[in-house]
């Protein structure tokens, strides 16, 4: 569904924001990117939506070259993902309804099909009784369900998000993950940016993890943290992972609160 | 047709939210094409009654007087038949006194006093020329001057020029500013088309998330422009619609100078004036967008 090759991308200043990314994220998948901040998350999700233009290398989306696409293109590009984001990007002018139409009404859809669709992607996000109100008048998780009824309004076969769960407490992020587990087993390929490490070790989801750039980590049904184990153990870890680059480099976070921490590596390799 | 009532809504909004704005976009364009359909219609009429005079007499010949200045009947036919002959003359007609005393009549008719005080033996008789070009008129004038039995020779050529020429001056004029303020109202336009913009920059966001095509995002701010520039358009018409009554009004105070325009002529320009607003509402827009909204 997604496919990068050797992607490389350096912002204006010489930044290196990703550096020879390869990656391929087959349909229906879940896939955590892993990291911390500047490690390069969201500009794979940037490049992804064309947000931003490639320095090198290929973005393959929905069998379509987005990096070789014609800037006239990109709506239509735009129109098979569903985003999603920290900040949510609600309009605090229009209400709840009037948020996730809005999505439809610009693409020009009828509005009867608008009213009906709205309709059932605010039920699926639990959110019917809240159509008239305002973002303002919602709970942070409200709003974040509000935006992902938008992003999923229109049915993509893609959902991008980049720290849906950076501005909520614990218990809504849980809320907000099974929402997005949800419409993962809908069949939409899911790309979700975070470093919220609880959220990723309770997913047991692909993990995609980065680094200055680099993807030093790919690994199925993982956990945030590759290991903080003695030795003895990153060995057994070694084994058990194939296709792990650097894996005595120390993790990056790991000043971070580990929520889910204490890991052994027999769970690992579960 | 929910997409061009979702469009058209969009530009009204548009326009309400920086209203102070639109209202000096609009001036703008409104100033500026008064301006030039002003010179345009001033232009016209100076057209219109220059032609008009044109078609009259284009010289006249007073002569020396038969009894004061000794100057006999045949003397006078005799210039009569010279001036008939030259090229440049189309026709000259004689004028004499009684027929000159009659039109005298005829002319002060609401004015008793005036006719009581002129003594029918002082208005001379004179040659009446109609030339085949206004052009030649000066010539004529210092060929007749010379001759014996001509005393004054006057044409309205002169003031056809100078009145040619104040036109020319008023429309170069008229164009200058015309120019420079349409100029500064696609500015205008264009200024407030990125306001909007501005204003609205977190819709626009969200439109191109969702993959908004670009005609979508950008026809309600050319909608906009467009709509900026036709009201200004419209209210520089009303506004030259009023001149035009006022003018009329005018006409039949004096007489000399014919102040109708002609309806078609009126017609015509009010339609291309109030396309040429539109128009260059749209092309300040499309200056607005430019930079912006590219991708």
């Amino acid at each position: 569904m997604i496919r990068l090759q050797d992607v490389t991308k350096v912002y204006e200043g010489g930044t290196v924001a990703v550096r020879d990314a390869t990656l391929n994220i087959p349909k229906g998948e879940f896939v955590f990117l892993v990291g911390p901040s500047g490690s390069g998350k969201s500009t794979i999700i940037r490049l992804m939506m064309r947000h931003d233009d490639v320095t090198r290398g290929s973005i393959w989306v929905a069998g379509k070259d987005v990096t070789k696409m014609p800037s006239w293109k990109v709506p239509f590009l735009r129109r098979s993902i569903g985003t999603v984001f920290q900040d949510f990007k609600l309009l605090p002018n229009k209400t709840v309804a009037e948020n996730v139409a809005f999505a439809l009404e610009v693409l020009g859809r009828p509005r009867t099909v608008i009213k009906r669709q709205v309709g059932q992607v605010l039920e699926l996000v639990g959110l019917e009784g809240k159509a008239d109100r305002k973002p303002k008048q919602l709970s942070g998780g409200e709003q974040q369900r509000v935006s992902i009824a938008r992003a999923f309004v229109n049915r993509p076969p893609i959902m991008l998000a980049d720290e849906p769960t950076g501005n909520l407490d614990p218990a809504t992020s849980v809320e907000i993950m099974r929402l997005l587990d949800r419409i993962n087993r809908t069949g939409t390929t899911i790309v979700m940016a975070t470093h919220d490490h609880a959220i990723v070790d309770a997913m047991r989801r692909r993990v995609v993890q980065l680094e200055a750039g680099r993807i030093v980590r790919d690994q199925s049904s993982g956990r945030y943290e590759h290991q903080q184990e003695p030795d003895l153990d990153r060995l057994v870890v070694a084994e058990v992972i194939e296709d792990v680059p650097e894996i005595d480099s120390s993790p990056p976070g790991v000043t971070e609160q580990v929520e889910l921490g204490d890991t052994e590596a027999s769970e690992l390799e579960s | 047709m929910s997409r061009i009532t979702y469009l058209l809504r969009e530009a009204l909004i548009n326009m309400g939210r920086n209203a102070l704005v639109v209202v000096g976009a609009v001036l703008a364009v409104f100033v500026s094409l008064t301006l030039a359909f002003s010179a345009l219609v001033l232009n016209e009429l100076v057209q219109a009654n220059t032609l008009q005079w044109q078609d009259g007499v284009h010289v006249i010949v007073w002569l020396k007087d038969e009894v004061r200045d000794g100057v006999t009947f045949e003397a006078q036919m005799g210039l009569l038949d010279q001036v008939n002959g030259w090229e440049e003359v189309e026709t000259a007609t004689f004028v004499d006194k009684a027929k000159a005393y009659q039109e005298f009549q005829e002319m002060f008719a609401s004015n008793p006093a005036m006719l009581d005080n002129v003594n029918p033996a002082i208005l001379p008789a004179s040659i009446r020329i109609k030339l085949n070009d206004i052009e030649q008129y000066r010539g004529i004038q210092l060929r007749l001057i010379d001759q014996p039995v001509v005393k004054e020779v006057t044409s309205p050529g002169e003031s056809i020029e100078q009145l040619a020429d104040l036109s020319n001056v008023l429309n170069m004029v008229g164009v200058v500013l015309a120019i420079v303020q349409g100029g500064s109202a696609i500015v205008l336009i264009s200024n407030t088309i990125r306001m909007a913009i501005y204003a609205r920059r977190e819709e626009i966001g969200i439109m191109k998330l969702v993959g908004a095509s670009n005609w979508f995002i950008r026809v309600p701010f050319l909608l906009e422009g467009m709509l900026q520039g036709f009201v200004g358009a419209l209210f520089a018409v009303a506004m030259v619609a009023f001149f035009r009554t006022r003018l009329e009004g005018i006409d039949d105070t004096i007489g000399l100078f014919d102040f109708r325009v002609a309806d078609a002529f009126f017609w015509r320009w009010t339609v291309l004036f109030v396309l040429f607003g539109a128009l260059a509402g749209f092309l300040g827009s499309a200056l607005g967008l430019r930079r912006y909204l590219r991708e």
